[in-house]
């Protein structure tokens, strides 16, 4: 805990290349999942399809992905963001089709007999709707990302990590205790936000 | 004004044995109340969704006002200038009653006090006071009061024609009577074109001009409620309606359908409403012990006549 005090600007540091490595990831993903989720959206096969490679891609092992996404990536802050999408992927596309499919049938019916073309029916009717589903994956993508982006510290991504790694290699407890601790408590603050913002959208849902 | 024509108009869907809708050929005319009536599968709701074009027939012509939706009319465009009722309401839960009302004055971009002005009109026009119903959400209201926002919604671009698909279907019979009512008085104001969907024979019987009977995709019988209970085309029309049982036929004909016309200087005495059946003019005749019943108006006002004989002869 010492550490934490007596290095503030270092934990500082760290603390914000972290935050910027699983909030940039959870925005990126989300950009992807929104129009990937709304696209397979009701086409049986396709959503089959897609979510069964997300969910394949989801089992492979954190630091497996991130050496495979090396080549093409380098070593640097990328390959550990773009491993991060894609673990984010299955969460929030799963989440977004949830969302589309809860959505009363009548109402896109109503929407659509009412003279909203597509774009309308999505912006006013559709994203609104599921909203409150999607912000539900965006938590869970958050403390995923959290969570994974400390092995990103190998990859040269930064982050609490580094703490980790460095209080192994020198054998620094406090340093491993610092980092873990930090990781963590920043993983509950995104949690409990996310969940505030998910129950203040809870609008009355007939 | 918004007529209809439907001119053999075939509706085959993929993996199903018989079309949906075979050669139906019917007439609206502007301002009339049309009831689709039948029972499950025989094609009433296909029809109406052909009208706005949710769905796209495998043959034949809809006209509006004589030109055909599909030549050059734009699906949005003519969405737009139809009013659309559903069963389920189909009301935006996220928006509150004065958001969902607003949609298509917004779609087309009227000013906004204008569309305010509307919404408290419309609200009161389906009898929910603005101030206590403005900013509710759907589910904040009774499912009654959820449908005559689903009424008032439809209203609220104005269009001269207005498609009712089976809108009070999961309301309970009291609620429904009363909104029944309500429509009638409406439209008796407004004088849209309806097409009103519903398997109830009893709401067709009481609110429609005409009614048009389908049974697995044919247009059986299209007459006013009068024709089709004192002359049924058939054996299925005679069983739908209940053609052979009298007392319920009086019970579904509204006397300002069959009363003589008024001639001067008929002495008022007993008077009776023009939305109430020949049942409760007969009852009223025998209570009153009178051998005529003047019929009036919301205003008191005298429209025509009521007697023994226009009642049999109205029946069987």
């Amino acid at each position: 805990m010492s550490y934490i005090f007596n290095n503030p600007d270092i934990i500082l540091k760290l603390l914000w290349e972290h935050i910027v490595l699983a909030i940039g990831a959870l925005l990126i993903a989300t950009v992807i999942a929104i129009p990937l989720g709304y696209y397979i959206h009701g086409k049986q096969k396709l959503t089959t399809v897609v979510l069964g490679i997300l969910g394949t891609l989801y089992t492979i092992p954190s630091l497996v992905l991130m050496i495979l996404l090396l080549p093409i990536f380098g070593l640097n802050a990328t390959t550990v963001v773009v491993a991060l999408v894609i673990y984010c992927q299955i969460i929030l596309v799963r989440n977004v089709i949830a969302g589309l499919d809860a959505i009363e049938p009548g109402i896109m019916e109503a929407a659509q007999g009412m003279g909203m073309t597509r774009a309308q029916q999505f912006i006013q009717i559709q994203l609104p709707l599921i909203l409150p589903v999607l912000i539900a994956g965006m938590r869970l993508s958050v403390v995923v990302a959290t969570a994974i982006a400390t092995v990103g510290a190998m990859f040269g991504a930064g982050g609490l990590g580094t703490l980790l790694f460095n209080g192994i290699s020198q054998g620094r407890f406090d340093k491993i205790i610092s980092g873990s601790l930090t990781v963590s408590l920043l993983a509950i603050v995104f949690n409990l936000s996310l969940q505030f913002l998910e129950k203040r959208l809870g609008k009355p849902v007939s | 004004m918004s007529t209809i024509r439907f001119k053999k108009v075939v509706k085959e869907f993929t993996g199903m044995v018989r079309p949906a809708l075979n050669r139906i050929d019917l007439s609206v005319d502007s301002g009339q109340f049309i009831v689709l009536l039948g029972p499950s599968g025989c094609g009433k709701t296909t029809m109406v969704k052909l009208v706005n074009r949710l769905h796209e027939p495998t043959s034949g012509d809809i006209l509006i006002d004589d030109q055909s939706i599909y030549n050059g009319m734009d699906v949005i465009h003519l969405r737009r200038k139809i009013g659309y009722v559903i069963q389920q309401t189909g009301l935006f839960p996220h928006m509150t009653v004065e958001e969902n009302i607003s949609i298509v004055p917004n779609l087309m971009k009227w000013p906004e006090e204008k569309t305010k002005r509307r919404v408290d009109e419309l609200l009161d026009m389906v009898a929910l006071p603005p101030y206590e119903f403005r900013d509710r959400y759907p589910a904040q209201m009774s499912g009654g009061q959820q449908q005559r926002v689903g009424v008032a919604r439809a209203l609220a671009g104005d269009p001269d024609l207005i498609l009712m698909d089976e809108p009070f279907g999961a309301i309970d019979a009291i609620t429904r009577t009363d909104l029944q009512d309500s429509l009638l008085k409406l439209q008796r104001r407004l004088r849209k074109t309806i097409l009103f969907v519903t398997h109830d024979v009893d709401e067709a019987l009481r609110l429609a001009d005409k009614i048009a009977i389908l049974r697995e995709g044919l247009l059986v019988q299209y007459g006013t409620p009068l024709q089709i209970l004192t002359q049924p085309n058939d054996d299925f029309v005679s069983k739908l309606v209940g053609a052979d049982d009298i007392v319920r036929q009086l019970g579904q004909i509204r006397v300002e359908t069959v009363m003589e016309p008024l001639i001067d200087g008929a002495p008022v005495k007993q008077t009776i409403y023009r939305d109430e059946s020949l049942r409760v003019a007969l009852s009223d005749l025998v209570k009153s012990k009178q051998d005529l019943l003047t019929v009036v108006d919301s205003g008191k006002q005298p429209l025509g006549t009521i007697t023994y004989d226009i009642i049999r002869n109205s029946v069987g």
